[in-house]
Parts: C-alpha cells; structure tokens; sequence
C-alpha cells in the first residue's frame, strides 16, 4: 500500500508546472487565442461535447479519445473554412448556422454511441462465437464417442 | 437288455414280427443279391456255432463303418461276446464272402486304443484278426461306442458250459496251440504288448475242422479288466481290477499256463471266489499246487505247465523252455526253482510271515503295526537275518530314518517298505491298489464317475511311482514321470492330474461332460464330439475344460504350448484366441470340414476378440458378419475376419488419430470454458482499442480530406 501511494501514475503523469511556466504559458496561450481567435471560437463551441467529457469522465481516456477524434474530425470541416476566410464574422457565422453545429456536435454523437454500443456488440458476438465452437467440439466429442466408445477419453467436462 | 426287451415288445405291439422288419430294412438298404450273401453269412454262423446261443433280445437297425462294414445290431451274436463287449454280425459290402463280426466295446471303461492300429495292421498267428475298427452310434444305449471288427472263428468256442467242446484235445493240437500263444506273446511283446485275455472263454476254433486254436481280443477293454481271478497272478490279483496296468509277457505266460491247464484236463476251472480269496490261496499253497491238485495231468504236460505257473515271475518260463519240455528235449538251463522261503517268520497280526509277498500282504493289510514295526526296527532286523540283504536293509534303514523325522504319513512309509520289499507287487496307498501303469485308468474312472481324486493327487505327489519304477530291473518309468509332481502342483489347465493320464497312457480316450455320450479317441473325433454336442444351453460356457486341453496338449505336444499359456491369461481376449487358433488348426489339419454348431459356439465366445478393435461401428459390423461366418462351419474364417491384421493395423492408426483429435478437441473446449468469465472484458477492451485505432483514422482521414480540399480551393 505504501509502495502504491509513493510510486507515482506514470502513464499519465504530467510534470507539474512552476508558477513562471504557468504563467509564459498562459500569456502564450492568451496571445495565441487573440492572435487566432476565430479558429479558438470554432474549436471551442465545435468541441464542446469532448470538452466536456474531458471535465465529466477525466479518467476515460478511451472515451475522450474516441469522442474526441470523431469531434474533431467534424470540426475539421468548418476548422479549413475559417482558414479560406480568416475573421471571427465568419467564425460566427459558421457557429451560427445550426446545420453546421448538428454536424460537429452529432461527429462527437457518433463517436459516443460507437464507444458505448460497439464493445458490448464485440462481446456479444464473441460469446456467441465461443459457444458455437464448443457446440462444434461437443458435436465432435458426441461423434467420437460413438465412434470409439470408452476407448477415448470420455467428454466430462 | 431292458432296452432290447422294449425294443421287442415294441415290435409284437405292431404285429411286425422281428424277422420281416428285418427283410424290410435289409431289403431297403441294398441289392437283392447282396441279401442273400448276407443270409449266406448267417446261416453259416450258425453252422459253424454249435453252441451258439440265439439271441433272444434283438434291435433293430444298421450301422456302415468306413463305408464297408455294415453292422446289423439285429443280429446278436452272443457266442462272441467278449470282454462285456456285445457281438453282432458284420456284414463286409466289398467281399461279402468275408464272415466277420463286429464287438462293441463298452462304455464303462475304454479299449486299448494305441495297440488298434498295429493288430489292424498284422496278422499274428493264433490271435483272432482284428480287420478294421471305428466308431459308431450304438442304439441299445444310445452312445458312440468304439466297435471292433474281427473275423469270425469258424470252429466255434473251444470250451462251452465249462468243457471244452472237443472232448479230448490230442497231445499235438495241446503243444501246437501253447507254442502258438506263446509265440503269439513273443510277437506281441516285441512291439512292447501284452494280451492280457488269455482265458479259457476267449479260445476258439479257428476253422471248421477244429484244428487250430486261436485266442480272442484283446483290445475291447482295459487290459485284464475282466479276466477271472483264477487267470491272474497272485500280484495281479491283489491290485484293483482297473489298476492291473498293461502288464507284461509273463503275465500273458501265466494266464497260459492256467488255460493249458484246462485244455490238458478239457475242463475249465470252477472257483466262486473273490480276487482276494484266490489271492490268499495262490500265496499259502503256490498257484500250480492249488489249480492242479485232484486234477489228472498227462505227466509230459507237468513240467512246462509248472513253468508257466511259477509264482516267481522271473523264474516263469518262456518260449525256448516250453518249447523243449514239450518236444522231449534236455533244457538248456536248469529248471529254475522256486527260491527257498526265508527260515524266520515275521509276525504280523498274529500270523507268522515267510515270503516277501506274504509279508507285504500282511503289511499292507496292517498298516498301524506295520508302522510300528517300522519304527520299532523289526522289519530292518528280519531283513537282516531272514533276507540277508545288505542293500535292501540300507534302503529300508534310509526310509525308517525319513519316518522318525515329524509327522509321518503311515501308508506312504508302509508303501515304500513293500516296494522295497518286493518290487514285483503293486503299491496300495490309503485303500488303493494299482500298478503304476494302471493308475491312469483308474484316474480316468474316477473322472468319469466324478469320485474324490484327492488320494491320487497324493500319490502323484509322492516319490512312489519313481520308486517302484526304479525297483524294476526290466521296466523303465515313462519319460515325463519326474514332471507329474509339478503337474499337479500347477492348477494351470492344462496340467494337473488330467494331463498326467494322458501323458502315462496312450489308451485312455479324452473323457469331459461337453462330450456327452460320444466317444473321443483322436483330434477330429474330438472336435465333432464337441460340435454334435453344442445346445443352446452350452452357448454361454466355454468349449473346452481342464481334461480337453491337457488331452490336447498330450496328443499334440509342444506344438500347443503358447496356446495352454495363452488359455490361462488372465485376459479373455487372449483366452478366445488362443481357443480359435487350437481349434481352427485341428480342423485344418485333422478335419472334420464342416462344424457348424462347434463354430458357433466358438464364434460366441470369440465375441473379447471384437472387443481389441477400438471402433465400435467395426466392431458392430464384425458381430454382423460372425452371425454369417459360423454358417460356413469353418473356424479359420472366423480368424480371417477377427484377426485381419490389415485392419487392426487401421484400427490402431485411427484410433491413435482418434485419441489425439480428442485431447486437442478437449483441451480446446477446456481453454473456450475457462475463458468464458474473461471473455467479455477482453472483447470490450479490444473492441475499445480498435475503436479508438478506427477513431484516429477517421480523425486523420478528416483532417487529410479537408486539408486536399482547402488547398486546391
């Protein structure tokens, strides 16, 4: 117990910051989001869904990166748009037109369902799968046993 | 003869008269021309028989032996009954010329089968011709009896109602007939035969003018088994009739002299006593005394007659002395007399003992004094002062010496001191009597009579068969005699007391209840007694017991060795084929073609051979074709197709395949079962991870796509 409390998470540990590099970091990340701000507005609302789940499940990380990539990969499609047309009345409009809001934010949906629904489905076929090659084998065993009565080891398990 | 009185009764019932159902059967069975030789035939035995006497109980029915010899049991001779052994007339289908009668030997006891082939095979002058033997199914009592086939003596019997027929047998038909049976013994004796039924009822005329005696068979029964007791010797007669043994020359010499004795006074002997009575009075007067006392011998007859009943069985005479005292010539040797009884007497139960055989006599009839006498040194001190014999005191010393150690068996001491004593008489051990080589018939009849065989497992167990035999100076012990002991000590079949008469005894047929009533004298015999014999009620009991393979094993010798082995595996598959291979190699070899039920039954027990293949549809399949094979009758078919090595070699390589697939399979399923609680965690979590490989592609591909577009717009 002891060893687990002083040995640290390190698949996901993260060195932390001094409070200098916070702040460099911070006024990097402000001048950044000032100097692009359009493209940050986009990601922002476009990217809301994994935002979140990033804030609801923080240890999902499977989650996150499922919901995450799909999200993106929506966004990606208004993210090249703002780039053809760089100011935020577009960056607005785009955000502003719900079509273009259900597609990003149902990538996002897409990927969330298939995080839930696609591994119970793969364990579900699985065991079917399983079972139907024990049937097989037990149908063979069956055979052999008529075959070759108690000569052979006899199927008990 | 209740049998044939039924018979009879039967007949007048159906107001058939005997003779016309007789003509009926007669006529149906052959040519008409063949009928009257065959009445021919009666008629002139009725001519040359005298005395016959009619028989007034007849059967009916007729039997072929070898395809020639027709046997008419309506036609009872019983003139030539010998041997308890019924005659019947005999007709011959090739030379219908030929007067012969057939004798049927009883079933009580057995004919002396290994001397058949050798009179079937010789003519000895003065022995009644056997000219074929075989057996056949005799109706009276409905059994398969060996019968054999002899020409009829033309002259009739010589002595009829205790005379003989001729009235006065002249000088040279007495010398001629004594030499004859002498040289007849001689010829036997060469070939390592003994007659033993030379008496009075078993002389007969040769031919019709009476010139020619010649003596009876011999071979119908056990030998000496029903000679009266005044024809036996006097050690003859103290062992038990089946336990006489084959004897030997001098015994045939001895049974002679008795009979030339009434042929010399043309009367036969008149004694009502038991064997054991003879017994007393041969030994207290000595035999030529008691049978020619009151009686008026030609006085050139004394001497040889007195040879040939000496009591001493060395100094019995033979041929050469015989020949010469009856011819009037000097003898060569002097005439050997009867050695001096011994001065002191040995008292035994109060009676004083001089000769060796009147003290073994007296031992054997007193075996707690004996002992005693035994112990106290009085038997070592009479041999030493009477006998005068170092050797003999030795030995009697060495084995009073083995009696004071522990507890010692009383008859055992007493019967090696006897033998010792006198190695002439036969052993008695607990109440029985024999000569060795009569020890196997009287096994076989206990066998047979299902009697307690413990005392003879006894005997065998001791050392008194090698000690009589080495008391012999003129017999030699079988070769196999030091093996008996350890036959009875193994309970293996194949051993054990059955083997040992067959082993001591060539004569002895192979007796067993699967037999029923048939009679087994060979290795074809055998397998068809087994096969007429088959009931379903058999179905489920092995063909074969203690006394067959030890008979087989005797007949066939090493050759079966594997196969006794085999038969007392502990495994029954290896026991059915032993079994099958014995059989189906006598039937090949020995025949008989055809044996349906013995094929069934032996298919039935074959079914632990089925049981080596592996696969049960082969299995089942070759339970289909057994139901078809054994209708062949052939046993070899039924090795062909249960030891097909073809397929048990496919059996074998399948049923390793078989085995192998089986593990894997289930080691498969055993891996399948115990991953089943993991299954769904590791599913999803594989599901997850290529759901999240899927999602960066989509990812990726997005990006790409856009980034192509944005750049070419």
């Amino acid at each position: 117990m002891k060893n687990s409390k002083t040995t640290p998470n390190t698949k996901y540990s993260f060195k932390k910051l001094n409070k200098v590099q916070k702040l460099v970091l911070i006024v990097l990340l402000l001048i950044l989001t000032f100097s692009s701000f359009p493209i940050v507005f986009i990601l922002f609302i476009g990217l809301l869904p994994t935002i979140t789940i990033m804030i609801t499940d923080k240890q999902n990380y499977d989650k996150q990166m499922i919901v995450g990539c799909f999200n993106i990969a929506g966004v990606f499609f208004y993210l090249f748009n703002v780039l053809n047309n760089f100011s935020l009345p577009n960056a607005f409009s785009i955000v502003g037109d719900i079509f273009n809001l259900i597609l990003m934010l149902a990538s996002a949906g897409i990927g969330l369902i298939l995080y839930n629904e696609v591994p119970n489905l793969y364990a579900t076929y699985m065991q079917h799968s399983y079972q139907k090659q024990i049937e097989k084998i037990n149908e063979r065993l069956v055979k052999l046993a008529e075959e070759w009565g108690t000569n052979i080891p006899q199927n008990k398990l | 003869m209740e049998v044939l009185e039924e018979v009879k009764q039967q007949n007048i019932e159906d107001n058939q008269p005997l003779d016309s159902l007789e003509n009926v059967s007669e006529r149906s069975f052959d040519e008409s021309s063949f009928l009257e030789d065959n009445l021919q035939i009666k008629e002139d035995v009725s001519v040359y028989s005298d005395n016959e006497v009619k028989s007034e109980n007849n059967i009916s029915g007729k039997v072929l032996i070898k395809e020639r010899y027709e046997i008419d049991f309506s036609n009872h001779l019983s003139w030539l009954d010998n041997n308890n052994a019924p005659a019947y007339a005999v007709t011959d289908r090739i030379d219908a010329t030929k007067k012969l009668f057939a004798l049927i030997c009883p079933c009580d006891t057995a004919p002396r089968l290994s001397i058949l082939s050798f009179l079937k095979s010789t003519y000895i002058p003065n022995l009644m011709k056997l000219v074929d033997y075989g057996v056949i199914e005799y109706p009276l009592n409905k059994t398969h009896n060996m019968a054999l086939i002899y020409v009829i003596p033309q002259g009739g019997k010589v002595f009829v109602n205790g005379t003989s027929i001729v009235t006065d047998i002249n000088p040279e038909l007495f010398k001629k007939t004594v030499l004859g049976i002498l040289s007849m013994i001689d010829t036997l004796k060469s070939h390592g035969i003994s007659h033993r039924s030379i008496r009075t009822d078993n002389l007969y005329f040769q031919d019709a003018q009476k010139s020619e005696i010649i003596v009876g068979d011999c071979a119908s029964t056990f030998p000496a088994y029903f000679q009266p007791p005044v024809f036996e010797t006097i050690e003859n007669l103290y062992a038990s009739i089946s336990g006489r043994g084959n004897g030997s020359d001098k015994d045939d010499i001895y049974s002679l002299g008795v009979t030339a004795l009434c042929l010399a006074t043309g009367k036969e002997f008149s004694f009502n006593c038991t064997p054991a009575e003879m017994l007393y009075k041969k030994m207290k007067k000595g035999s030529y005394i008691l049978l020619a006392e009151n009686l008026k011998i030609p006085t050139n007859y004394i001497p040889a007659l007195k040879g040939m009943l000496n009591d001493v069985p060395e100094n019995r005479w033979g041929h050469s002395q015989i020949y010469a005292t009856l011819e009037g010539k000097p003898l060569n040797h002097s005439n050997q007399a009867s050695p001096e009884k011994p001065k002191r007497a040995l008292a035994i139960n109060g009676e004083k003992c001089y000769t060796p055989n009147e003290i073994v006599y007296a031992l054997y009839s007193n075996i707690e004094e004996a002992f005693d006498m035994l112990i106290n040194g009085k038997i070592t001190e009479w041999v030493k002062n009477a006998l005068e014999n170092e050797k003999i005191k030795s030995k009697i010393e060495t084995i009073v010496g083995q009696a004071a150690v522990g507890k010692a068996d009383k008859d055992l001491c007493v019967a090696k001191i006897c033998i010792t004593l006198n190695p002439d008489f036969p052993i008695r051990y607990k109440g029985i009597t024999f000569f060795p080589s009569g020890l196997p018939k009287m096994v076989f009849l206990a066998l047979k009579e299902q009697k307690s065989l413990n005392t003879f497992v006894e005997i065998f167990n001791s050392d008194l068969i090698k000690l009589w035999y080495q008391e012999q100076e003129r017999l030699r012990s079988p070769a196999n005699a030091t093996e008996f002991r350890s036959y009875i000590n193994r309970r293996d079949i194949g051993y054990g007391l059955e083997r040992i008469i067959y082993d001591f005894d060539d004569d002895l047929p192979c007796t067993s209840p699967l037999f029923g009533n048939e009679f087994v004298d060979g290795l074809a015999p055998l397998l068809r007694a087994l096969n007429n014999n088959y009931s379903e009620t058999l179905k489920n009991s092995v063909p074969y017991d203690r006394t067959i393979i030890a008979y087989l094993r005797c007949k066939i010798g090493k050759k079966i060795e594997n196969v006794v082995v085999d038969l007392n595996s502990s495994r029954e598959e290896i026991k059915a084929s032993a079994l099958l291979h014995l059989y189906a190699n006598i039937q090949n070899k020995h025949g008989p073609a055809l044996l349906i039920n013995l094929t069934k039954w032996v298919a039935h027990c074959a079914h632990p051979i089925i049981q080596i293949y592996h696969n049960k549809h082969y299995q089942k399949f070759l339970e289909k074709e057994l139901l078809k094979v054994y209708k062949k009758g052939r046993l070899i078919d039924i090795i062909n197709l249960l030891e097909n090595e073809e397929a048990l070699y496919k059996d074998k390589v399948d049923y390793a395949a078989a085995l192998n697939e089986t593990n894997a399979l289930l080691l498969k399923k055993n891996k399948y079962l115990n991953q089943n609680d993991q299954l769904e965690n590791d599913s999803k979590e594989m599901a997850i991870k290529a759901l999240s490989i899927f999602a960066l592609f989509v990812m990726l591909a997005s990006f790409a796509y856009n980034l192509v577009m944005w750049i070419f717009q």
